[in-house]
């Protein structure tokens, strides 16, 4: 998928100029009014760009230089809104087969499988007023998904909902993002979001992607800092499952150099891979290695100082750690004590329980 | 129980009622889309063309009528030669000068139901592959339902009571052109007749509220059936 617009909005010009994979959810990242649903308005063609071109494996839908610009109906792409915009006069059934021509795939159990994957078997006669809103986003995404589109956009489609209902959907997300082989374009402000769906990130600011690629290195990049910190400056970190605890309900990841670090338990087989997220909070710092048999900490890692970035109140600490990266959130007085340098060697320690299944994410891909 | 005389005012008042309002709902829905939706230059003279029967004084509209479709008019003579319709002093021009009378009030109401539909219903459709044209007739049509059948029965209310217009264009013709209120009206000017007139009164009252009940029943359902989301 090659996208090349440019257009001029009101507070700032966007500018984006990318190419992303074909399968796969790519997160779009940025605060609200970073031009994320305007870059989706675009590719979907309710807004026009000012100029620039965008095609989907050789399919142009829209080029100011040749003059082609696709009417929204003709582009065949899905557009999951941030409320469901389900159709108020017409029952589940109608709305799913809105846009679904049984026609074009005669004997096909498409219908069937979107009704499965997404559980809509009980809704179908009932009517949208009747319905909470993760199920009304339910049959939105299954309406989009049965119009067999070449891409997939969502804007925000969980932000309307309450946390319950978030993590109620977040699974058939994943689910479908493995069982069908779309490219998903997901905007969301929520770094949860992207933790537990993206394959590939973008981040957008004022109209431009300032970075884009897997999730670890987008996460991890100092220009990252300013999103993280305004929640909880945390890291993720890759691993995968290399042995269940047997006593107690504990899983270990192997993250690579014979790192392992013990989290609450994951009921995965060994060898899943992981992606974690660990709050600088959780994180301290010692110059010796602590006897684990004098302390409650399991996870000491031995590690070294990567970043110093000092503020008023504390210091955050960049430490490198196999190829993965961890944020220590160290006050002030303690960075004076221990004299901490750049590159020095020391020991991070990570409470085990402080990693639980809010933080841990299964990547498809 | 009702006389010939009455039974025949009734049944050409409701005949003259109906024809003025099923032939101009299709042309209020577009009328009302237009000025609902469309953006262009002479969009406010548009507006001023089409209520201006409702500030005219009905008295003009029959004169303005009488000259354009009496049989010496521009339009009633091109009608007689080419169709061979002739409306002047006939039912039919008392639909016309009803449909006139009463085409702003259903254009108002159905151009208010299209401003409250949520256009970014719309806005899915088409992002579901659904034309312009398939998204009027499957998604804002269904949707302004309430709003055509509250416009309609403004119009078939203002169809059943029209007056100045109707006796200017068309005159007074028993069996012709006498609708109720026409009726009244000799009635009134018929000196010892003045019980007929009252009957006729009753029967107008009884004619409307049976209107407006049915339209408010039939209208509740209709807002049921497509009760809005939010």
């Amino acid at each position: 998928m090659k996208i090349k617009l440019s257009k001029q909005l009101a507070q700032y010009k966007l500018e984006i100029d990318t190419q992303i994979s074909a399968t796969g959810i790519c997160v779009v990242f940025g605060r609200s009014g970073a031009g994320k649903t305007s870059m989706i308005n675009m590719l979907a063609g309710i807004d026009t760009p000012d100029s620039g071109s965008f095609s989907i494996a050789g399919r142009c839908f829209y080029h100011s230089q040749q003059g082609i610009n696709l009417a929204v109906h003709r582009r065949e792409i899905g557009y999951v809104f941030q409320q469901a915009r389900l159709f108020p006069h017409l029952n589940i059934e109608a709305n799913l087969k809105y846009g679904y021509s049984a026609k074009q795939d005669p004997g096909s159990d498409f219908y069937q499988n979107i009704i499965q994957l997404l559980q809509l078997q009980n809704l179908l006669k009932r009517y949208p007023t009747d319905l909470s809103g993760g199920e009304m986003q339910r049959v939105a995404i299954g309406r989009a998904l049965l119009r067999k589109p070449k891409l997939l956009l969502m804007d925000e489609p969980l932000s309307s909902l309450d946390l319950p209902r978030k993590l109620e959907l977040i699974p058939y997300l994943a689910k479908l993002n493995q069982q069908l082989q779309l490219p998903i374009l997901y905007v969301t402000h929520s770094l949860d979001e992207v933790l537990f769906l993206a394959d590939e990130m973008l981040l957008l600011d004022q109209g431009k992607i300032v970075l884009q690629g897997d999730v670890e290195t987008v996460w991890n990049n100092q220009k990252m800092q300013p999103w993280l910190q305004q929640n909880q400056l945390s890291a993720i970190v890759h691993g995968s499952i290399c042995a269940q605890h047997q006593d107690y309900p504990l899983t270990a990841l192997d993250l690579g150099a014979q790192q392992q670090l013990w989290v609450n338990k994951i009921d995965k087989t060994l060898g899943t891979n992981v992606r974690i997220r660990i709050y600088a909070k959780d994180v301290s710092l010692t110059l010796t290695r602590a006897n684990t048999a004098e302390t409650s900490i399991r996870n000491i890692f031995a590690c070294s100082i990567a970043d110093i970035i000092k503020s008023e109140q504390n210091v955050k600490i960049k430490l490198a750690l196999a190829d993965n990266f961890l944020w220590a959130d160290i006050t002030l007085w303690a960075f004076d004590e221990l004299q901490l340098q750049l590159h020095q060697q020391l020991y991070a320690q990570i409470k085990g329980v402080s990693i639980n299944n809010t933080d841990c994410a299964l990547p498809q891909h | 129980m009702l006389t010939e005389f009455e039974i025949q005012a009734i049944s050409l008042s409701l005949k003259v009622a109906f024809s003025a309002v099923s032939f101009s709902l299709p042309l209020a829905i577009v009328t009302a889309w237009i000025l609902a939706r469309g953006n262009f230059y002479a969009k406010p003279l548009l507006d001023a063309i089409v209520h201006l029967p409702l500030v005219l004084p009905p008295v003009v509209i029959g004169y303005l009528l009488l000259i354009g479709f009496s049989q010496q008019g521009i339009i009633g003579a091109w009608l007689i030669e080419y169709l061979s319709v002739d409306i002047s002093f006939s039912w039919q021009g008392a639909a016309l000068a009803s449909a006139i009378v009463a085409f702003p009030l259903m254009v108002r109401a159905i151009k208010l139901s299209i401003e409250a539909v949520d256009s970014k219903l719309e806005q899915a459709a088409s992002t579901l592959g659904a034309s312009p044209f398939k998204v009027f007739f499957t998604i804002t049509l269904p949707l302004i339902v309430p709003g055509i059948l509250s416009g309609v029965i403004l119009a078939f209310a203002r169809s059943l009571g029209e007056f100045g217009a109707t006796i200017t264009f068309v005159s007074n013709i028993p069996e012709l052109t006498r609708t109720i209120p026409l009726a009244m009206y000799s009635f009134i000017q018929t000196p010892g007749a003045e019980q007929q007139a009252l009957r006729l009164c009753l029967i107008a009252i009884g004619i409307a509220l049976i209107a407006l009940i049915g339209s408010y029943s039939l209208e509740q359902k209709m807002r049921r059936r497509i009760a809005h989301q939010h």
